[in-house]
């Protein structure tokens, strides 16, 4: 039966080809054109779009703005994902067993509804983090435009790195028991046995959570869009966020598909260019 | 000495992990509680202690005054049919990737590949602009179908197949006889019915996630998902307070108890057809 590979391939193949191949094509064919009225197509242009995409300030800023989350928040996803994860594998009792499930559970809870959450906590009249600093005699308002950076921060970090420990916690159990075994034979302490042996061993895993890491934070949008109803925040918070307001304060679609092409190459090339850094640095 | 210096690092390590706990079940904690309160009661006194009497206010506002029942019942619907195609082409294509060679695997494979590369956006825009100009806007079929094909189930799909499913037992159910279309649904289906499952919940909490595309595609009030439903209530004084705060509220906590029972239910799913797997296999 030669025709029976096709017909399993059929249901999702169309839908790729149609809905994933064909907008490709359909961003880069609308992008050449400008629009008059409904008439998207009414007259061709050509890279003009694209060569204002690329020297658009306010989508710099966009990706700058990333850049400098990405900086806050890898640094504190290393260093807490690698505690809990240690902790969680080398004291393996109830305790730190809960941890991890407690760690993990924001994870099933759709973004949305955490970025709303959080808004609440914060709220600085009524919010749960406002009382719960007002015990320490802390005036602390994270929605302000000089912390909101900070407030996503948190809201991502609430959401991510239970799975990100889950992640590195694969990894140590993926080191063989016999390395163990010949490091307590010579007499290695739980310190050094964390730091010559299972730190150096899970650094495939650690890559891979920066990666992913660095790829997601350029898809931004749920947490920063939600923020944005609640706190000042400017329209090019993240890439996601100013294109969605180009498309909603202007209409202009044909500027907003060469955005979408542009944002979609600099991520693949930021993403590879960081890829490459940090595995050079091995 | 020695013996009350460990009673002082288990103190710490004790109270470590409390924080720790704490940290990630507050906003969930408060959920809770603050939608069993009445609505006075959620902007007073301490936010985290329990109702002082139990009211099912918020949810009977959420369900019976407002279309925040009928926008979760759009989510769950919208995001169920997502998942239920997406899962079962991705198997299908997955399976005629893993067990067949046919003419432009390859290039069909490393395409599938390719758009894990790719971010997002670049294919939500145009997306958008496609199903505009096909005058799908503001339909649910407009929203469901362009969202219910998965690259990355494919992927999975294939990589679970390949080494759960022996050439063997598909070759004997062939020379006894059985149709492919039987194989695939009595063997194929039922070896991989752990991760199809897995990649179920997956694909619906994705389709549940997707802000940005309810918002570039519906516009009515009554076939908006429900973070759209949500988002909207987020400017408060748009409308009554108490009935924002019920769809807030109670849209999350009816959102995250869904999450949750979801996940329960396909651990269970999970745990029996790997029973079923091992039974097979023995």
């Amino acid at each position: 039966m030669k025709k029976t590979p096709y017909i399993f391939l059929s249901s999702f193949l169309i839908l790729f080809a149609i809905f994933f191949i064909l907008p490709l094509f359909v961003a880069i064919y609308t992008a050449l054109y400008a629009s008059r009225g409904p008439n998207m197509y009414y007259q061709f242009v050509g890279p003009r779009n694209f060569l204002k995409g690329i020297t658009d300030i306010k989508l710099w800023e966009a990706f700058i703005n990333m850049w400098i989350f990405t900086l806050i928040w890898i640094p504190i996803l290393l260093v807490t994902g690698l505690a809990l994860s240690i902790y969680v594998y080398n004291r393996n009792n109830f305790w730190s067993r809960l941890l991890l499930v407690v760690a993990f559970l924001p994870y099933a809870v759709p973004t949305v509804i955490g970025s709303i959450l959080w808004g609440f906590m914060y709220n600085p009249t009524s919010g749960g983090l406002t009382y719960v600093f007002s015990l320490f005699n802390l005036k602390i308002n994270l929605l302000k435009p000089e912390s909101i950076m900070i407030a996503l921060v948190n809201i991502i970090a609430w959401e991510y790195l239970g799975f990100n420990t889950v992640i590195l916690l694969s990894g140590l159990r993926s080191i063989p028991t016999y390395i163990y075994e010949a490091a307590i034979i010579d007499g290695a302490t739980l310190s050094s046995i964390i730091k010559n042996i299972q730190i150096p061993l899970i650094k495939k895993y650690l890559y891979f959570i920066v990666a992913t890491t660095i790829i997601g934070a350029q898809l931004l949008f749920n947490e920063p869009y939600i923020l944005g109803r609640i706190a000042p925040i400017q329209p090019n918070f993240t890439p996601n966020t100013y294109i969605y307001y180009v498309i909603k304060s202007t209409g202009n679609l044909n500027y907003a598909a060469s955005l979408s092409l542009v944002i979609g190459v600099v991520s693949i090339i930021s993403s590879f260019v960081l890829f490459r850094r940090i595995m050079r640095g091995d | 000495m020695h013996s009350s210096r460990k009673f002082i690092i288990r103190i710490v390590e004790a109270v470590a992990v409390l924080i720790v706990m704490v940290y990630f079940l507050m906003p969930l904690w408060w959920l809770i509680i603050s939608s069993f309160k009445p609505i006075p009661e959620i902007y007073r006194g301490n936010p985290f202690l329990p109702p002082l009497m139990p009211s099912f206010e918020i949810f009977e506002t959420l369900f019976l005054k407002t279309e925040g029942g009928l926008w979760l019942f759009n989510s769950v619907s919208y995001s169920a049919v997502t998942a239920f195609i997406a899962s079962l082409s991705s198997l299908a294509a997955g399976y005629s990737f893993s067990k067949f060679s046919f003419k432009g695997r390859s290039f069909l494979y490393g395409l599938v590949a390719f758009s894990l590369t790719l971010p997002v956006i670049i294919v939500a825009v145009p997306t958008f602009i496609l199903v505009k100009n096909l005058g799908g806007l503001d339909t649910a079929i407009g929203f469901i179908v362009p969202l219910s094909f998965s690259s990355f189930g494919v992927f999975l799909m294939k990589i679970f197949i390949d080494s759960n499913v022996s050439n063997d037992l598909l070759d004997a159910a062939r020379i006894d006889g059985a149709s492919e279309i039987r194989i695939f649904f009595s063997i194929v289906l039922r070896l991989c019915l752990s991760s199809l499952l897995t990649l179920f919940v997956i694909h619906f909490i994705q389709t549940w996630n997707n802000l940005i595309y309810g918002l570039l595609i519906l516009y009515t009030k009554e076939k908006f998902i429900l973070p759209q439903g949500m988002d909207i209530n987020l400017y408060f004084g748009s409308r009554e307070l108490a009935h924002s705060l019920s769809i807030l509220i109670g849209g999350a906590s009816s959102s995250v108890l869904l999450m949750i029972l979801l996940f329960l239910s396909v651990e269970k799913k999970i745990e029996e057809s790997f029973q079923a797997g091992y039974g097979m296999k023995g």
